[in-house]
């Protein structure tokens, strides 16, 4: 089957004050659909930009990018972001903030809102709808940003170190309940982080980024059978998957 | 019903009132006393109590220009809010206007606004128009400089998530961008409001037949000290209500940011 995802070499190069950055050198990618990728690498690699030329928020130097076979020329319908802040407006409801998604794509907000609360539900912050982003938890608002980017089933979430703000606790929670959400809703997932355990708990395939300029250096297969737990983390595969993503990342001391 | 012990004490439930009140009473009872004691003469300084029989004596007077000041002010600082916004938000719009005139709009904040005041009583005479041109340029530019700051103070992941919706340029700003910029315009606007005053007072000093600049003036110039004293108190007045009139309006428009601004204070 054609990937959902088909990154073929994609270059990035920035002009700044401070000279050129070379941000990533042909990278080229194929994400199957209902896989869950994560991207891991060294701070600065381009994994960020990488997601962005995805969601057509930044058009790379050279290179192509095709979403579900369409060639990606700017932001697309089929995509959902979710950022490492929540990014809510603080003048809308929980409910409002979600349905941002439907107005700005104006679509039917009444046709939604069934949906909207089925999300908000699926995410456990139900009763929370109609209050003001302040009023809930950073975890609560990271969950409020992920059904603002599921509202509109697009096939595809991509997902920027969403839980790098949180604290330890919390982000645990939220990678399991990102597993079950993503084992109830099918969706392609391309996950950025840099935590090496968290991208072996979520993801089919890690993707592994050299530094800048970022390329593809390896990819990571974990296999071991889902759901998973905090305690699959010690099984041997996945203690050999961290070591050998470490190792590759050249992050181990010998 | 509450608990007694949840109730603030009467004197720390009316606290910011009181204790304000009390340092007025204490200067006022100062001053008086000084006055009195040192034997000054009136010219110089008068008595609080005679001050306060000339505001009475003569209230009719006071606020018929009291009137005329307030409405050169509110003119003027609603043509700066009515020019400020737009030309904000198409400065933002568009990086060549940004490029263009950004540079030149810094630079005439330093340039004291005060200095063309003889020039617009010698364009549009001596009535309330220029008064309300020089309130209007005065308020304007912090306005101006306080929107487009919040216009770019937007974070960055703000107008992504908006843009990774297929948003129109025009949805960035009206959803995002500009509910964004609100409270640093509202932060401007407060200063404008005070800034504004100024602005027609100077009006009124360079040339008027009316208003409480004009009565300073002429007050000053009969050495009424008494007089003089007296036009200040409907000058603060006039302040206080217009800073408070911009406060309301602020909590009315932005009341998302001041809740959740003192929920986060709260915790």
């Amino acid at each position: 089957m054609d990937p959902l995802i088909d990154v073929q070499q994609v270059i990035m190069r920035y002009r700044t004050k401070g000279g050129p950055v070379h941000a990533l050198a042909d990278v080229t990618l194929q994400v199957g659909r209902g896989e869950f990728v994560s991207v891991v690498g060294p701070s600065g690699c381009g994994k960020s930009t990488l997601l962005k030329i995805i969601a057509g928020l930044l058009l790379p130097s050279a290179g192509q990018v095709r979403v579900d076979g369409v060639r990606v020329s700017g932001p697309h319908p089929g995509v959902g972001v979710v950022f490492q802040s929540p990014v809510l407006l603080a003048w809308r409801t929980i409910l409002e903030n979600i349905l941002l998604q439907i107005e700005v794509r104006h679509l039917s907000k009444a046709q939604y809102r069934k949906r909207a609360l089925d999300l908000i539900a699926l995410v456990g912050i139900q009763g929370f709808e109609d209050k003001l982003p302040y009023q809930l938890s950073g975890g609560m608002q990271q969950r409020a940003a992920i059904c603002r980017a599921l509202i509109h089933d697009p096939p595809l979430l991509l997902m920027d170190e969403p839980f790098g703000a949180l604290d330890a606790l919390t982000r645990d929670r939220m990678d399991l309940e990102l597993q079950r959400i993503w084992l109830e809703s099918g969706k392609t997932v391309l996950f950025i982080t840099h935590s090496i355990p968290e991208a072996i708990l979520l993801s089919d395939t890690i993707v592994v980024m050299s530094a800048r300029p970022g390329r593809v250096q390896e990819l990571v297969q974990v296999t071991f059978p889902r759901p998973r737990d905090l305690k699959s983390l010690a099984r041997p595969e996945a203690v050999e998957a961290i070591e050998r993503i470490r190792a590759i990342m050249g992050t181990v001391p010998d | 019903m509450k608990e007694p012990a949840d109730r603030l004490p009467w004197h720390e439930q009316w606290g910011d009132w009181l204790y304000p009140l009390g340092t007025i009473v204490f200067l006022v009872i100062a001053w008086e006393l000084f006055v009195r004691l040192l034997k000054i003469p009136s010219y110089l300084v008068p008595r609080p109590y005679d001050v306060l029989l000339v505001l009475v004596d003569r209230h009719a007077e006071i606020f018929a220009h009291a009137l005329v000041t307030a409405q050169e002010v509110a003119l003027g600082y609603l043509l700066g809010v009515a020019v400020a916004v737009p030309c904000a938000i198409l400065i933002c719009w568009s990086r060549l206007l940004e490029r263009s005139l950004m540079p030149l709009i810094v630079y005439t904040q330093t340039f004291p606004k005060s200095a063309i005041a003889p020039l617009f009583l010698i364009w549009f005479g001596y009535g309330i128009l220029p008064k309300v041109v020089i309130a209007f340029l005065i308020g304007f530019f912090p306005m101006l400089i306080a929107m487009i700051t919040g216009l770019r103070a937007v974070e960055p992941d703000a107008v992504d998530m908006i843009r990774s919706m297929s948003a129109s340029k025009l949805q960035t700003f009206t959803k995002v961008r500009i509910p964004y910029s609100l409270p640093f315009f509202f932060s401007g606007a407060k200063v404008a409001a005070t800034l504004s005053i100024v602005g027609a007072l100077v009006g009124e000093f360079i040339g008027a037949e009316q208003g409480l600049g004009y009565l300073l003036i002429r007050a000053n110039a009969s050495l009424d000290t008494e007089f003089l004293f007296a036009i200040l108190i409907p000058l603060v007045v006039l302040g206080r209500l217009f800073f408070s009139f911009v406060g309301l309006v602020e909590r009315y428009v932005i009341g998302w940011h001041l809740a959740a601004r003192e929920g986060a204070q709260g915790s």
